[in-house]
């Protein structure tokens, strides 16, 4: 890693590492958000995006879709671990964590940008990549699904 | 926000509070490159945006009898609203033309919006007996999919020709599918069908040449014809003018920008309202406006689509409020605009001051509520004060830094504060398709002046330079400009 793609993780490992903390868990998230730095910043690409934090975004997202059987399995373990008192996270409480490994990676980046970065739809249509029309029916379908869940 | 909302936000929170820290950069591994996929768009992008709008219109509701035809006119983002050059002030444009009883307008902002990428939005329907609704439609939108790898099938699925769609419900009755082939997302919701039905109705539709351009009309059948159509070119923007209402003697709080009373004039079809997105889920009213869930979650809002193309949209709490809201958009000149932001500004002037920090030969005042929440941020010169409310209406999400704007004679400025530790404040000369970081050769950036630290604040003011058609703030730092909101507006001057 060069001195520009060393920056670029400076810069922006912490929020990356924070976005994958809300689609796998807190648990999970240092080694996606490193595997997803690392694929991105050692290859070249990078340094022609034209937004690299989106371009970072999508890499987390599409890092953690790719360990999506290994995400759920942390998962449940980590609901199953809270349930009998072994907190492994102590800070999130166990129907988040159950929440959220019911809902598909995408819609877990959704809800965070939107309710955490406070992005609009068409801000996290760019940095996801996808059209303004699908966040909102990812957000609809997510905030349904939570609705149900963490009530 | 609603209990649901906080309870989601406060879960965000604590998974982003519980993330561990990033590893160190000695400590990642050397992982080898993963092989990237090859997307192949069946057209370069740049063919796609420059596409010009043309709106096929055929049926529409019509006010005396249901069945009959009134056309839809063209609807694009890429109608900018020009007027012809008259006398400074003098020209014509719709806006709020009388004041509904008991409000007052607080502000006027003017925006230039862009869309992230090209896509087409198509309805085909027919309508019921009554001729108020769609008894049975497809809105169909395509867009080139900017995403790395297609839409993953999750939950059900249902076959449309060759291709597998996944099956979505929102809980609420609307059911639509999504697929991506050949590089371009195809997404389309339905209504008086089953899946399959609307499956097979998508199916006997057939691509336009270039298929992101969505599907021919000549070949939907003549039960289904094409209703409306949109066409949104990320290259041009749409003009878009907000009118926000309150009561006489009280500023409105930051709620009322979501919830209104507010008037939305756009040009075209923009994020606020598609007039195929309109048909589709709206109700025709008597008076021959629409009563349509304004697009991006805000309930509540009744339209009115223009033979321009253009679509005027109130959002207010009863449907009573909207129709005087509606009715009372007409035409205006640019001059009375300009006169009710002023009006606004001597209103939001009288509030008690609370403090004035100095900023070169100009002054940045806080007015009404508290130091971290005021009800109105002015600029102070020698001559005159100017006020706009005081969370900002520069950009739709602004996020850091704080920011108005206001006009005094002719010239622009940009105005508000920061923490005294973020990187400057500057200003950029905006235009649709900018990246979120740019390098300050590479478009032009002008810097203001900044106060003296005060309380952890840095005031700040700009003069915007008079060839900056619209314009843009954020953050400069080693000549990289970094917005700190959307990037997809920018602020357009209201005129003298």
């Amino acid at each position: 890693m060069d001195a520009d793609a060393l920056a670029a993780y400076t810069k922006y490992a912490d929020e990356m590492v924070r976005f994958a903390s809300a689609i796998v868990g807190p648990s999970g998230a240092d080694d996606v958000a490193a595997n997803a730095l690392t694929r991105v910043l050692t290859g070249d690409a990078w340094r022609s995006a034209r937004n690299l934090r989106a371009f970072l975004f999508r890499s987390v997202v599409n890092e953690a879709r790719s360990q999506h059987r290994s995400t759920q399995r942390r998962l449940a373990r980590e609901v199953r671990q809270s349930r009998s008192d072994r907190p492994a996270e102590p800070s999130v409480r166990i129907e988040v964590l159950d929440a959220i490994r019911r809902l598909t990676e995408r819609q877990r980046a959704v809800v965070y940008l939107t309710y955490w970065l406070d992005h609009a739809p068409i801000e996290i249509a760019e940095v996801l990549g996808v059209s303004m029309r699908t966040v909102e029916r990812e957000l609809t379908v997510a905030r349904r699904r939570l609705e149900v869940l963490l009530r | 926000m609603n209990d649901l909302d906080t309870e989601i936000r406060r879960a965000m929170g604590e998974l982003s509070g519980a993330a561990p820290l990033p590893r160190a950069p000695s400590a990642l591994g050397d992982l080898p490159p993963r092989r990237r996929k090859v997307v192949r768009p069946l057209v370069p992008l740049v063919g796609v945006v420059m596409v010009v709008a043309v709106v096929v219109a055929t049926v529409m509701f019509s006010r005396d009898r249901g069945r009959d035809i009134a056309p839809v006119l063209p609807s694009a983002s890429s109608a900018v609203g020009t007027t012809p050059p008259v006398e400074p002030g003098d020209e014509i444009v719709t806006g709020l033309a009388t004041t509904p009883p008991g409000l007052a307008v607080w502000s006027v902002s003017r925006l230039a919006l862009s869309r992230p990428v090209a896509s087409t939005v198509q309805l085909f329907g027919r309508f019921t007996a009554s001729g108020d609704r769609i008894a049975a439609g497809l809105l169909v939108t395509t867009s080139i999919d900017a995403s790395d790898e297609p839409n993953q099938a999750s939950g059900p699925t249902v076959q449309v020709g060759d291709v597998t769609a996944s099956v979505y419900d929102d809980g609420h009755g609307e059911r639509w599918m999504a697929w991506t082939a050949e590089g371009v997302l195809v997404e389309a919701s339905y209504r008086g069908f089953s899946d399959e039905e609307a499956a097979r109705a998508l199916a006997a539709l057939s691509p336009r040449a270039d298929p992101s351009d969505g599907f021919d009309p000549a070949s939907a059948s003549v039960d289904l014809p094409l209703v409306a159509e949109d066409r949104h070119d990320p290259a041009r923007a749409v003009d878009l003018t907000v009118f926000l209402l309150g009561a006489a003697d009280q500023p409105p709080t930051i709620q009322a920008v979501n919830t209104g009373p507010k008037l939305i004039v756009a040009s075209g079809a923009s994020i606020f309202g598609s007039t195929a997105t309109i048909l589709f889920a709206g109700t025709r009213q008597p008076d021959g406006t629409i009563e349509a869930p304004l697009t991006g979650g805000v309930e509540n809002a009744r339209h009115r689509i223009d033979p321009d193309g253009s679509v005027v949209s109130a959002v207010a709490p009863t449907a009573e409020e909207r129709a005087a809201l509606l009715a009372a958009a007409g035409p205006i000149t640019v001059g009375d605009r300009a006169a009710m932001l002023r009006a606004a500004s001597d209103r939001l002037s009288r509030l008690p001051e609370l403090l004035a920090v100095d900023v070169g030969s100009r002054a940045v005042v806080l007015r009404g509520g508290t130091i971290d929440e005021p009800q109105a941020i002015c600029v102070r010169t020698a001559t005159t004060e100017r006020c706009g409310l005081g969370y900002g209406t520069l950009t739709p999400a602004e996020g850091e830094p704080h920011a108005g704007r206001v006009e005094i004679d002719g010239a622009m400025l940009l105005f508000g504060w920061q923490t005294d530790s973020a990187d400057p404040v500057a200003a950029l000369d905006w235009r649709p398709g900018l990246p979120r970081t740019v390098s300050s050769p590479d478009v032009r950036v002008v810097q203001g002046e900044q106060s003296l630290p005060v309380d952890g604040r840095r005031y700040w003011i700009i003069e915007v330079p008079p060839d900056f058609a619209d314009v843009a703030i954020g953050t400069l730092r080693d000549g990289v400009f970094d917005f700190p909101g959307s990037t997809f507006s920018g602020a357009r001057r209201l005129g003298p």
